[in-house]
């Protein structure tokens, strides 16, 4: 092979390397992660690369935000299992241990807000975009979003559950 | 093969007979320097159209974003990632092996790498989608890193400017540095990167620069239910149009007369912002409350060009496109007064009659100048219409990619068609 040949084979392969390192970064939630369902509120926006999404905001951020007393920064929320979705339990700066029927979600505070990294959205089709709102506004019930949390601590949203229908993997 | 720049290879072509003249060079180095820079034959036409190639690149990716945003749900995830990465690997491998391998279409070989360093960034949204992740500072950054590893690896300028593009975005995101988040900074990005272009690899990456400060200025001034229209706001969008690489093209273009050359230009800068819906109904409204005073202020300059043309087109060399000039203003001068519908029609004829008109001369010519500026005109016209318009995006990416695919076809047909016309004959 000629250098270039060999430089150019090079830059196809970092390519790849970078877009198998967001999935290889997550894979223990992708794999074995926790079922975590927690209640939420979307609204839905649009991203020009990546198309139509929820934005997804929960309960138990709203919770731990109430308990933050000033704290900025990455910390980390402490859920327990309940139905139908999951119960804030407490805060933690530093990664805490957890019990058989808990759960420790990666989060941010900033100005009194909590938000849990890397569950903010659910992206969806063009379809359903409109389907979503008015299952919403029909829904009797919060809706609910699966989500798959890894024993390192990287989470993966799975699926909104907006009464008996169901958006997403 | 030389480097990129026209500049340089015409500056070379100039100089080395005078060089030869005063006996600097021997006519051996001269044949070996021609030779070496592809001065006068294929490969400098090759060279050229690489410009028009990259346009087509651009709109295919423009095809595929949609696409990806279209989120079809018939695939499981895994699949569609694979789809995208077999697409990225097929394109760059075809264009390494059209420009290094090959070696008889390095311009289009060179479009087709830069198009797969388009798709990696299409499919770093596909791999988000999956994961359902927010678009980040970090994504931006890889997508900079993937292009820079492309652009050291193949010498490509396009896809230098997309990993300092790429980079300025991370920079001025929401996690990037507080000064980078003025709504100048794209403008400013742009304008490094027009002006980079135009001093070092003046042909490609001017191109780039001046679709992308269209599409930026396209996207701000087409935006609907955004567009606060105003005397300033309807004299802004055509100005700012008027500066960016459309109106740079047409300006290349020969069109024989001074003012010829002018009068067109206005003409199709003012149809090119009547053709957006809510500038056409706030021009056409404003002239039923404020008839003669909004008419002045928004369509007089088309009413100076039809009377220019008028007085000019009966002595004027280009007689032809100087009278459908002067109908085409009258036309939009008085469709102004009517309705927004009206106007956008008219607006869009003096487009297609410009880009028909510069197709058939480059045709008839061989001339490349009136061929790239119709393909930039067009291109702009279409790009701008399906970001205004919603509509769905699988319609909306199939007809980016079909017109991406049209360009790669009309620049491979004209140069093929002009190589044979002057090299065969």
């Amino acid at each position: 092979m000629t250098p270039k040949q060999v430089s150019f084979a090079g830059a196809v392969g970092l390519q790849l390397a970078l877009l198998a390192a967001a999935p290889l970064t997550r894979i223990d939630a992708l794999t074995a992660g926790t079922l975590v369902t927690l209640e939420t509120a979307p609204v839905d926006p649009y991203d020009p690369l990546a198309g139509y999404y929820v934005t997804l905001g929960y309960a138990v951020e709203r919770e731990a935000g109430r308990a933050l007393d000033g704290y900025e920064g990455r910390l980390w929320l402490v859920v327990a299992a309940d139905t139908p979705g999951w119960r804030y339990r407490r805060w933690s700066e530093t990664r805490p241990s957890v019990g058989p029927d808990e759960a420790a979600l990666p989060a941010v505070a900033r100005s009194s807000r909590v938000r849990i990294e890397a569950a903010s959205r659910l992206y969806i089709s063009e379809s359903v975009r409109f389907e979503i709102d008015e299952a919403m506004r029909a829904a009797k019930a919060p809706p609910l979003v699966d989500l798959s949390v890894g024993r390192l601590g990287s989470v993966i949203v799975r699926r909104l559950r907006v009464g008996r229908r169901v958006y997403g993997q | 093969m030389g480097p990129l720049s026209w500049s340089f290879r015409r500056g070379l072509a100039q100089a080395l007979p005078e060089w030869e003249e005063e006996g600097l060079i021997t006519p051996a180095s001269a044949a070996r320097l021609r030779a070496r820079y592809g001065l006068g034959g294929e490969e400098e036409a090759e060279q050229a159209n690489f410009a028009v190639y990259l346009l087509g690149a651009l709109l295919i990716f423009a095809g595929l974003a949609s696409f990806v945003a279209w989120n079809w749900a018939a695939l499981p995830p895994a699949v569609k990632v694979a789809l995208g990465v077999v697409a990225m690997v097929g394109t760059e491998g075809l264009g390494f092996w059209l420009a290094f391998i090959d070696g008889r279409r390095p311009g289009l070989g060179q479009a087709f790498i830069v198009l797969g360093a388009l798709m990696f960034g299409a499919n770093l949204s596909l791999v988000g989608q999956f994961l359902n992740l927010a678009p980040s500072m970090w994504g931006f950054v890889t997508w900079s890193i993937a292009s820079a590893g492309l652009a050291w690896a193949v010498r490509s300028v396009p896809c230098a400017a997309l990993a300092a593009t790429t980079l300025f975005i991370a920079l001025g995101g929401d996690e990037g540095f507080v000064l980078a988040r003025s709504p100048l900074f794209e403008h400013l990005a742009w304008l490094l990167v027009l002006g980079w272009g135009r001093w070092w690899r003046s042909g490609a990456l001017s191109v780039t620069g001046l679709v992308g400060g269209a599409a930026l200025l396209t996207i701000a001034a087409g935006r609907t239910g955004g567009l606060d229209l105003d005397f300033g706001g309807a004299v802004q969008v055509p100005l700012a149009f008027a500066v960016t690489g459309l109106g740079l093209s047409l300006r290349m273009s020969e069109e024989g007369q001074g003012v010829l050359r002018v009068a067109w230009t206005v003409l199709v800068v003012w149809a090119f912002a009547c053709g957006f819906g809510v500038v056409a109904d706030e021009v056409a409204s404003g002239n039923r409350d404020l008839p003669l005073l909004n008419f002045l202020l928004t369509m007089g300059p088309p009413v100076l060009v039809g009377v220019a043309l008028g007085l000019g087109a009966p002595s004027n060399q280009q007689s032809i496109e100087a009278w459908v000039g002067m109908v085409i203003a009258v036309l939009l001068s008085g469709a102004a007064f009517t309705a927004g519908w009206a106007l956008w029609v008219v607006a869009h004829i003096c487009l297609a009659a410009r880009v028909l008109w510069d197709l058939r001369r480059s045709l008839r010519t061989l001339d490349r100048r009136p061929f790239w500026s119709a393909m930039v005109l067009a291109a702009s016209v279409i790009v701008a219409r399906f970001l205004e318009v919603e509509v769905g995006l699988l319609f909306k990416s199939a007809a980016f990619i079909a017109s991406g695919l049209g360009v790669l076809v009309a620049g491979y047909v004209f140069e093929t068609q002009r190589r044979r016309a002057i090299y065969d004959a």
